[in-house]
């Protein structure tokens, strides 16, 4: 499988910060505003009744955009070492994450028929879980490294 | 499949890191190789094989 160079590792990075950051600016404030007034019993404690966006929609829309291709450019960036084992890993959790996935999104709409994903939820979240999934599995086949030294 | 790459390893008294240097993988590579984690290719079964001057059945070997 042909990857990226190791750089564009750092180059994903930045580009899914700025996303993030981006994205936070309005529709993180947005979220932690309605879930603060929501919690709040007192409307007259209410931090803000209306929310005024600092980026039109074009702009927060953009902003996951990136945040997505960050993480992808992130994912298909070579390893500083990258070989046969490091291969296996990749497809090895890309497969566990698209097969857990598709049966978790299959079982809630098996209970729910009006179940719907934002697609760019969908999309990072799978791409966090296969992250998470081949660190995890090289960390346990990787356990008893520090023993083996001799 | 069951291997003795440790043991010729060690009798040559080689790192992990040297012989992943010398064969041209990653020192984790060699470890999960070492614990049997992960079968390698004919490549590298044979890259090992001619860096301990041995058959690759003599490193290699399956199990029952």
């Amino acid at each position: 499988m042909k990857l990226l160079p190791h750089y564009f590792k750092w180059i994903g990075l930045i580009i899914f910060f700025v996303g993030l950051t981006v994205n936070f600016i309005d529709e993180g404030r947005r979220g932690f505003i309605e879930g603060y007034n929501d919690a709040i019993d007192d409307p007259s404690e209410r931090i803000e009744t209306e929310f005024n966006p600092v980026f039109p929609d074009q702009a927060t829309h953009l902003s996951d955009i990136a945040l997505l291709i960050g993480l992808l450019i992130y994912i298909l960036a070579k390893n500083k070492q990258e070989d046969e084992f490091i291969q296996k890993l990749r497809y090895e959790s890309a497969f566990l994450v698209m097969v857990i996935s598709l049966l978790i999104v299959l079982i809630i709409y098996l209970f729910n028929e009006n179940f719907k994903i934002d697609p760019s939820t969908f999309l990072s979240l799978q791409m966090i879980g296969y992250l998470l999934v081949r660190m995890f599995k090289r960390k346990l086949i990787l356990r008893v490294d520090n023993e083996e030294q001799s | 499949m069951k291997n003795k790459v440790k043991f010729h390893r060690v009798m040559l008294d080689k790192t992990q890191e040297e012989l992943a240097n010398a064969i041209g993988v990653s020192r984790q590579t060699i470890h999960a190789i070492e614990k049997n984690k992960f079968v390698p290719s004919v490549q590298t079964a044979m890259l090992l094989a001619k860096y301990f001057n041995l058959s690759v059945e003599e490193i290699f070997e399956l199990e029952d």
